[in-house]
């Protein structure tokens, strides 16, 4: 089988996906902006949750998917792992920044301010900036196991920093509004439209995740074939300064 | 320049910045494929 010609091409499953993806959040937004009953206290400001909300949770999976590669490159040093830890972490900035930013658009007019440095709201801004440390250690450590292996661990301690995230509605007085759906089936505070219509966008952000996600990972893979090309790199052995494999 | 927007004037503005998002992650996909096809390191 021709190597040259199969290196990196896209699979048909792929293209699917993007096709499926793009499909599911047109619908979403459609659901959203057209088919949602506007808010009894909100009005049509509701619209902007259908954004805000999917984009957080799957921005908090991408931060635990990282840090579970992450943990698997730390037991078995197979660099496919870092490839898809570092796929994960470029949706996990990408997904938290989108969290900051429309939060912030969803703040101004409901709640009257951009930002306030409360439990919730920080905690999340530290997120972002330790997604983004995560990129910061990975540029300045040229080795490329140490640099795999540290930034699992910056990872892992951005996992940790979840719950305290999840929970902070509940422990800390914040402005951001407490939970209308309670992952441990206590409750729903919300109407079945537009439960309905928030899990549909749910459902398309998580399919535009992984879309991204395996994109990455196919791009990321071509890092790891150029250098198993030339040197013949063994996936747990120690490289050689010539055959560092640059996966930032 | 916020101060006089409606609301569907922020709803569009919410939306429009996980389109561009979106839209932006994907066009430095296609840079960083093109980058590693050439040869280049990745960023």
């Amino acid at each position: 089988m021709n190597q040259t010609t199969q290196r990196g091409t896209r699979p048909l499953w792929l293209t699917l996906l993007g096709v499926v993806a793009l499909a599911a959040f047109g619908v979403g937004a459609y659901m959203a902006l057209v088919v949602s009953p506007p808010d009894v206290n909100q009005g049509d400001l509701i619209r902007i949750m259908y954004a805000h909300v999917p984009v957080a949770w799957i921005g908090f999976a991408a931060v635990g998917f990282s840090a579970i590669f992450g943990m698997l490159y730390l037991w078995r040093a197979r660099p496919i792992d870092d490839v898809r830890a570092v796929a994960n972490a470029d949706a996990a900035l990408l997904f938290s920044l989108l969290t900051v930013f429309g939060g912030m658009l969803y703040s101004k007019p409901t709640l009257n301010t951009f930002w306030t440095w409360d439990a919730k709201l920080t905690l999340t801004a530290l997120m972002v900036a330790l997604v983004v440390g995560y990129y910061i250690v990975r540029g300045l450590i040229d080795e490329p196991q140490r640099r795999a292996r540290v930034s699992a661990v910056i990872m892992i301690v951005v996992l940790v920093s979840l719950p305290f995230n999840y929970l902070a509605a509940e422990w800390f007085r914040t402005l951001h509004p407490a939970k209308s759906l309670n992952l441990d089936g206590s409750g729903v505070t919300m109407d079945p439209a537009m439960v309905r219509v928030l899990l549909i966008n749910v459902a398309a952000a998580a399919l535009i995740f992984f879309y991204f996600v395996s994109e990455r990972v196919r791009i990321g893979r071509l890092a790891l074939s150029d250098v198993r090309a030339r040197s013949g790199f063994e996936a747990a052995a120690p490289a050689a300064p010539s055959e560092v494999i640059h996966v930032r | 320049m916020f101060a006089n927007f409606g609301p569907w004037q922020w709803v569009a503005v919410s939306w429009g910045l996980v389109v561009l998002s979106y839209a932006l992650y994907l066009v430095y996909l296609g840079r960083l494929e093109r980058r590693l096809r050439k040869g280049g390191q990745q960023p």
